[in-house]
């Protein structure tokens, strides 16, 4: 049921041009939610994780706009691509008993059988926490109204690890952060903000190291105060390194252009003529060039096509398209093809809409 | 020998000491070993059978009940991982609806009868079917 899901790399709604998406990639609001009648992850059997699948599935399944698939039946390639695609975690995937409720547009879904019984998660392009968060609480009132969920007048909903407890909630935004990087700043940040009680860390490794500069900023407190109030200072932290990044984008273009362009220019020649590329360099070139785009030099790459390209040339996305295993060697050449081809088509899209030459 | 905890009887026997308590080897009297177990016998939580031990070394939690179970313990870790906060303020959860509960209620109670008519356990089945009609009853008026 998940072949549907790994057609393209990109979810319809992440098809769309969204706040701030310059520089935040997307945006995650994820609920955890228990059942007080069955032991969480930590202590439940084989049979009892079974038996909360086919409840999910006798309540979930045939509504409509949604469909619900094993997630433990599914080969390790398409596991992996569902990872690469951030419609489940990386945990769900290497879970035995596990299933997956998802909207049609992929913009909600539940994890049943992750750490917690239910993760709620949705997810949407650029900076839309709030409409995130919305979009949870209808999925979240509509398991709420199905299950006997774990809920403490005082402690709110309770968790497998007590750092969820209370709102469960935990938000999560993907950023872009080339000119924090370059100007070797964003340590700083990494650690003001943790100080702060959010979590940063690189998507593709770690620190200044994070190859394609993304970074993941999420809070780390759920307890204390309501949804609507964490989700406030959450965007506090991350309005602060939005703004950081726009400042450190200018003041390299103001002090070095010429190396900046330099840089710039030189991956894309590299991304338009290599005939082998790791993931690796792949993503910091594409990083390079999609920051050669918002700094207005002769680069087209959309928010939207690099968002695309991060997820197609991921090793097990690569792989699924291709419809077989791949060997590294194959792998590297099948990705430089890819972004070769994907540049070429969409220079050809601009000279004819008479964009840049 | 001393034993190594009291300092005033004779040691008898060298044991290897809990986690929780330095894990070191000492020498110990019978006075002192007899001690020691007893404050280590393993809390469980009679729901879902998670011992304190395993709490405290996943810092997971095993279901529902291991929140007043092990109520101590698990304060302190939300303390620590909620930066000093110990109330909720968010939402709750939207109770189950009325009509929701009694309809899964009468399938159920429709099944058993269905079940008690079949092994010709008659006198189950007349109390099954007053408790459907109840049941019915209840129904009609939410």
């Amino acid at each position: 049921m998940f072949e549907k899901l790994l057609e393209s790399p990109l979810s319809k709604k992440m098809d769309e041009r969204a706040p701030f998406d310059d520089i935040v990639v997307s945006t995650r609001i994820r609920l955890a939610r228990n059942c007080r009648n069955y032991p969480f992850s930590t202590m439940m059997t084989e049979q009892q994780a079974e038996q909360l699948i086919k409840e999910t599935q006798h309540q979930l399944e045939g509504m409509k706009g949604f469909s619900f698939g094993r997630v433990d039946g599914e080969d390790a390639l398409t596991r992996t691509a569902l990872v690469e695609k951030h419609l489940i975690s990386p945990a769900l995937a290497s879970h035995p008993r596990t299933a997956l409720f998802i909207s049609d547009d992929e913009t909600i879904s539940v994890m049943v059988n992750e750490e917690d019984h239910f993760r709620i998660q949705t997810l949407l392009p650029g900076l839309q926490a709030e409409e995130a968060f919305k979009i949870g609480k209808q999925v979240d009132q509509l398991i709420s109204e199905r299950f006997p969920l774990a809920f403490d007048d005082r402690l709110g909903y309770l968790t497998t690890c007590p750092s969820n407890v209370g709102t469960g909630l935990r938000a999560s935004v993907m950023l872009h952060l080339p000119g924090l990087v370059l100007t070797n700043q964003i340590h700083g940040y990494i650690k003001r903000l943790r100080q702060l009680g959010f979590a940063i860390r690189g998507r593709y490794g770690e620190g200044s190291d994070a190859a394609g500069r993304m970074f993941q900023l999420s809070n780390q407190r759920t307890l204390g105060a309501s949804e609507e109030m964490l989700i406030t200072d959450y965007l506090f932290a991350a309005d602060s390194l939005i703004e950081a990044e726009q400042e450190a984008r200018k003041g390299l273009l103001a002090t070095y252009q010429e190396e900046l362009e330099d840089r710039l220019y030189r991956s894309y020649g590299i991304l338009t003529s290599a005939r082998l590329i790791t993931a690796r360099e792949a993503t910091e070139r594409l990083s390079d060039i999609r920051l050669a785009d918002s700094l207005g030099l002769d680069v087209k790459v959309s928010p939207v096509l690099f968002h695309q390209l991060l997820v197609s040339i991921q090793t097990g996305f690569l792989q699924k398209q291709f419809g077989k295993q791949l060997t590294s060697r194959e792998r590297d050449i099948e990705r430089a093809r890819l972004i070769r081809t994907t540049l070429a088509e969409q220079k050809n899209r601009d000279n004819t809409q008479g964009g840049f030459a | 020998m001393r034993c190594q905890r009291c300092g005033k009887r004779e040691a008898v026997v060298r044991v290897k000491l809990p986690e929780d308590m330095g894990q070191t080897e000492q020498a110990l009297c019978e006075v002192c070993v007899r001690e020691i177990a007893q404050q280590h016998k393993e809390r469980r939580c009679p729901n879902c059978g998670m011992t304190r031990r395993q709490l405290l070394h996943l810092r997971k939690v095993g279901c529902a009940n291991c929140y007043s179970f092990f109520s101590e313990e698990i304060e302190s870790m939300i303390r620590q991982f909620q930066h000093g906060h110990s109330k909720h303020y968010g939402t709750r959860p939207e109770e189950e609806s009325p009509e929701r509960r009694l309809t899964q209620e009468l399938s159920r109670l429709k099944e058993q009868l269905n079940r008690a008519v079949l092994s010709e356990e008659y006198e189950e089945a007349d109390k099954l079917k007053r408790q459907i009609l109840a049941v019915e009853e209840d129904l009609r008026h939410v």
